[in-house]
C-alpha cells in the first residue's frame, strides 16, 4: 500500500511558497475576485417588474433588466437616460422615444426593440393581468411602435408621476416580449427567462444567497465593475450588522438605533453613510372605532403624544419629526404640523368630550424600535388619563389587522403606529388614504371627499407649484381629521468597507450593478 | 404492599430531613428559591422606582448608587424591572404548573384507572399535544387571541400538561390491580373514593419532584416567549423581554443582558439544584437503589 509521506523540507518549502505567494498578493487578488457581498433585507419573492413584492425584489430587478429611463444615483432626485437613445414629453399626452441600438437579451432571445417596450408597459396596465402596480400607468392609452427602435407612450390623459415614478421605476421595466410569450399565463416569479441588464442570476439558494454575475450579452454602455455580486438575504438589522464586523459583507444597511455607537466608536477600514428616506412613519387612530369616534377625542389625543420624545426613544436621534406623509425635497412637503404637543389641553379636551378614563389599545409591529415608541405613547397617554394597553404583532397579522378581507378585527383597531415606504412622487403618499382605501390600506378609516379630488386632480396636474398646493391641503385634510400624527421619514444609514464605492439613490436604496472601487 | 412502603419510608423520610439542610448546596438553593418567591411577592414593593417611570435624559446609565443595574433605553431603572419581572416569572410558573398538573392528574387517572378505549384516546390527544412544538402553539394562540400573561400561561400549561398525564397514568396502571384496591373495591367502596383516597396518594410523590425540576423550565420556556416577543406583551418587565432587549441594544450597554441573564440562569440552577436533592430524597428506588 502506497503511504503519503511528507519530510520536514517538503513541509517548510511548501509553506514558504504559501507564504510567498500570499506577499505578492496572489491569494489576495484570488480571494476578492472583484466579488461584492451584499446585504438584502428579505429574500426574493418575484423577480416580474409588475409584480414585484417589495424593494427587495426590485433592487435585484434593477440589475436585470433595463427600462427606458432610470433613476440618478447621488442626492438629488431624477432620472437619466437608460435603455432609451434619445426619449421627450411631445406634449402632455405623448411621449416619443427611441432605444440605443445594440441591445440585445440573453439566452438567445434577440434585440431589445420597441415592441417590447409597449408589451411590457401595456401589460402593467391590463386590467386582466392584475398587476398591483396598474395605476402607475393609469391614463395609458397604448405603445405606438413606429419601427424596430422607436415608439410613442400615448397617454389618455396628462399624468403627472410619470417621469418621477412610473418610468423609472418597476412599472417601466422592459421584459422581453418573445421570451414572457413562451411562458404559462405570460408570468414569472424567480426564474426570469431573459436579461438585458449588467447581470443574469448564477445561483439561487432561497433564504441563504443570491449570486448575480455578468451578462456576457450586456451592450447598454455603463459596465459594472464586480464580476460577481453576492446577495445574502438578512431580515435582522443587527445580525447584518454583526455579519459586516466579521467580513461577511462588504455593505450593509444598519439600524438606525446602532448608528450613533458606529459614529461614537467608529469603524475599522470602514465608512458610514446616511441618507433622508423617504418612508413615512404616523401614529394613527380609527375613526370608526367606538372610542374614537369623537373627532374631539381624536384630537386630544394627538396634542397628548411628544413626538420628539417618542422618535428619540426609537431612533436614538437618528431621525426627525415629519410634517406630513411627503418628505422633504418632494412637491407637496409641508413646512410644519398643524398639532403641537400641549397634554394640558389634551386633558381639557378629553374632560370637555366626556372621555376621561378612556382605555383603548395600540398596535404595532413588533420591532425594537416600535416597542420603544409604543412605550413612550403609552406614557404620554396616561399623563392625560388615557389607559393604552399595548398590542406587539408579528408581521403576518400586523399587516392583516385594518384590512377588511381578512377578517372582523379592523373593527377591534384602535390605536396604531404605521409606515409605508415610498416612491418619489407625492402621488405615491396620498393614493393609500382615499375612500376606496377604507379597509384596504387605509385602516384609520378616513375618508374626504375633497381629500379624493385632490388627489385625482394632482394625478393630471402638470404645473409643480400648483400641485404642491394640493398635496399640502391634502395632508392638512388628514392632519385635521385627528386620525394622524406624523412621526418620522425615517432615515437610511448603511456602513460599508473602503474598498467599496457604492452607488445610492438620493434615498439610500442601493444600485447594486453600479457598486464601483473606491478610488 | 404500597401502603406498607410508604409507612416504611415515613421515618426515612423525618430522619433524612437534617441531612438535607447539611448539604450547602441545598441550602444555597433553597435560599435561591425563597429569595425568587419572596421577590415574586414583595419584589415590586420593594423596587426603588416605578417600573414604567421613564426618564429619557438618563437612559443607558451605567451602574451607580441610583440605578444599582443602570437604566434601559427609556431610562427605566433596570434593578427595578428585575425585581418585579420576578413575579411575572412566578405567575406564570405557578399559574401554568398548576393548571398543568390539575389537568395531568385528572387525565392521568382517567386514563390509568378508566377502561381500556378511554386510555387509548387519552393518550392518543396526550401524544398529540406533546408532538406540538410549544412555539408553534404560542404563535398560533397569539395571532388568533393576541399577546397576553394568559396566552403564555396556557401555552405553557397546555404543552407540559401530558408529561404528568402520562406519569399518573403510569403510576396508576401500577396500582390499581393492588390488593388494597382489590379489597376496596370488594367492599363496594365507589370509584371517585378508591381513585381519591386509596389510588391519588400512592401515585402523587413522583409528581412533587417533577414539579420542582419543570418550573425553572417554565421559567425558560416564558423567557423565550417573551425574548421572540410571544410572551407578556410590554412595558410588563419580562426577563425573557429583557433579554430581547440587551440583545437589540447591546452596543450602547451591556447591563441589560446581564440584568435580564442573570436571575434567569440563577432562578432556573436553584430549582434544578433543589430538584435534584428533592428526587434523592423522596425517590424511594434511589433510596433501595443506595442502600
Amino acid at each position: 500500500m502506497k503511504t503519503l509521506s511528507l519530510k520536514r523540507r517538503h513541509f517548510l518549502a511548501g509553506s514558504a511558497a504559501t507564504i510567498g505567494l500570499g506577499m505578492v498578493g496572489l491569494p489576495t487578488a484570488w480571494a476578492e475576485g472583484k466579488t461584492l457581498k451584499i446585504r438584502n433585507y428579505a429574500d426574493i419573492q418575484n423577480l416580474d417588474p409588475a409584480f414585484n413584492t417589495a424593494q427587495a425584489d426590485a433592487v435585484i430587478t434593477d440589475s436585470l433588466l433595463l427600462g427606458l429611463v432610470r433613476m440618478k444615483t447621488g442626492t438629488e432626485w431624477g432620472w437619466e437616460k437608460e435603455a432609451a437613445a434619445e426619449i421627450e414629453q411631445v406634449d402632455p399626452t405623448h411621449v416619443r422615444f427611441k432605444l440605443k441600438s445594440g441591445l440585445k437579451w440573453s439566452n438567445g432571445y434577440g434585440a431589445l426593440t420597441a415592441e417590447d417596450v409597449k408589451y411590457s408597459f401595456e401589460r402593467v396596465a391590463n386590467p386582466k393581468v392584475e398587476s398591483p402596480y396598474i395605476d402607475d400607468w393609469a391614463t395609458l392609452d397604448h405603445v405606438e411602435v413606429h419601427d424596430e427602435l422607436s415608439g410613442t407612450i400615448v397617454l389618455k390623459e396628462p399624468f403627472a408621476p410619470l417621469w418621477t415614478t412610473t418610468l423609472q421605476g418597476w412599472a417601466g421595466k422592459i421584459v422581453c416580449k418573445a421570451a414572457m410569450e413562451k411562458l404559462p399565463d405570460q408570468k414569472f416569479t424567480t426564474t426570469m427567462p431573459a436579461v438585458s441588464g449588467p447581470y443574469m442570476i448564477k445561483e439561487w439558494v432561497p433564504k441563504q444567497r443570491l449570486t448575480l454575475v455578468r451578462n456576457p450579452d450586456y451592450s447598454g454602455g455603463e459596465t459594472a465593475y464586480y464580476d460577481q455580486i453576492e446577495v445574502y438575504p438578512i431580515e435582522d438589522e443587527k445580525a447584518a450588522e454583526i455579519a459586516f464586523e466579521s467580513r461577511d459583507l462588504d455593505f450593509t444597511d444598519i439600524s438606525l438605533s446602532s448608528l450613533k455607537t458606529y459614529k461614537d466608536k467608529g469603524l475599522q477600514d470602514a465608512k458610514i453613510t446616511e441618507h433622508p428616506a423617504l418612508s413615512y412613519v404616523w401614529f394613527g387612530q380609527n375613526q370608526e372605532n367606538p372610542a374614537l369616534k369623537d373627532p374631539k377625542v381624536r384630537e386630544a389625543i394627538q396634542k397628548a403624544i411628544d413626538v420628539n420624545t417618542v422618535l428619540d426613544a426609537a431612533y436614538f436621534g437618528g431621525a426627525t419629526r415629519a410634517t406630513g406623509i411627503i418628505a422633504p425635497g418632494l412637491v407637496g412637503h409641508r413646512e410644519a404640523n398643524l398639532t403641537k404637543f400641549d397634554p394640558d389641553a389634551a386633558r381639557e379636551e378629553l374632560k370637555a368630550a366626556g372621555a376621561e378614563g378612556l382605555k383603548v389599545k395600540l398596535s404595532f409591529l413588533n420591532k425594537a424600535e416600535w416597542v420603544a415608541a409604543a412605550q413612550v405613547i403609552q406614557a404620554n397617554l396616561a399623563d392625560v388619563g388615557v389607559d393604552v394597553t399595548l398590542e406587539p404583532l408579528d408581521s403576518g397579522t400586523f399587516w392583516t389587522i385594518g384590512d377588511e378581507k381578512s377578517g372582523n378585527g379592523w373593527k377591534d383597531l384602535q390605536l396604531l403606529l404605521g409606515r409605508f415606504s415610498m416612491n418619489p412622487d407625492p402621488a405615491w403618499a396620498t393614493a393609500w388614504f382615499t375612500c376606496k382605501q377604507v379597509g384596504v390600506w387605509d385602516w384609520e378609516r378616513f375618508c374626504s371627499k375633497d381629500f379624493d379630488e385632490m388627489h385625482e386632480a394632482a394625478l393630471r396636474e402638470l404645473d409643480p407649484a400648483k400641485r404642491g398646493e394640493m398635496y399640502v391641503k391634502m395632508q392638512d385634510i388628514m392632519e385635521k381629521s385627528g386620525s394622524y400624527l406624523f412621526l418620522t421619514h425615517e432615515a437610511t444609514a448603511a456602513i460599508y468597507r473602503n474598498t467599496v464605492a457604492p452607488a445610492l439613490k438620493p434615498d439610500g436604496t442601493a444600485v447594486l450593478w453600479r457598486f464601483g472601487a473606491a478610488a | 404492599m404500597a401502603v406498607e412502603q410508604s409507612q416504611s419510608t415515613r421515618p426515612q423520610l423525618t430522619a433524612r430531613i437534617p441531612e438535607f439542610f447539611k448539604d450547602p448546596v441545598t441550602i444555597f438553593a433553597c435560599c435561591i428559591v425563597f429569595a425568587f418567591f419572596f421577590l415574586g411577592f414583595f419584589g415590586e414593593y420593594l423596587a426603588p422606582y416605578k417600573i414604567t417611570a421613564l426618564d429619557m435624559t438618563h437612559r443607558f446609565g451605567a451602574p451607580s448608587l441610583a440605578h444599582w443595574l443602570g437604566t434601559d433605553n427609556l431610562g427605566r431603572d433596570t434593578f427595578s424591572r428585575v425585581l418585579a419581572g420576578t413575579r411575572v416569572a412566578l405567575t406564570v410558573s405557578i399559574l401554568a404548573i398548576g393548571a398543568s398538573v390539575s389537568c395531568g392528574i385528572v387525565l392521568g387517572l382517567l386514563a390509568g384507572y378508566g377502561p381500556r378505549w378511554l386510555d387509548n384516546l387519552l393518550m392518543l390527544l396526550l401524544d398529540s399535544i406533546y408532538s406540538f412544538p410549544y412555539i408553534m402553539l404560542a404563535l398560533a394562540a397569539i395571532t388568533l387571541f393576541g399577546s397576553s400573561q394568559f396566552i403564555v400561561v396556557l401555552v405553557v400549561a397546555i404543552t407540559t400538561m401530558p408529561t404528568y398525564a402520562r406519569l399518573i397514568r403510569t403510576s396508576t396502571l401500577s396500582v390499581r390491580n393492588h390488593e388494597y384496591i382489590l379489597a376496596a373495591r370488594s367492599m363496594n367502596i365507589g370509584h371517585l373514593q378508591i381513585v381519591l383516597r386509596h389510588i391519588l396518594p400512592n401515585v402523587i410523590g413522583p409528581v412533587f419532584i417533577l414539579v420542582s425540576m419543570d418550573i425553572p423550565v417554565v421559567i425558560t420556556v416564558e423567557a423565550a416567549l417573551s425574548f421572540l416577543g410571544l410572551g407578556v406583551p410590554p412595558p410588563a418587565p419580562s426577563w425573557g423581554r429583557m433579554l430581547n432587549d440587551g440583545y437589540t441594544l447591546i452596543r450602547q450597554t451591556p447591563w441589560l443582558v446581564i440584568a435580564g441573564g442573570i436571575p434567569l440562569m440563577l432562578t432556573t440552577l436553584g430549582f434544578t439544584l433543589l430538584g435534584e436533592k428533592l428526587r434523592d430524597v423522596l425517590d424511594p428506588k434511589l433510596q433501595v437503589r443506595r442502600a
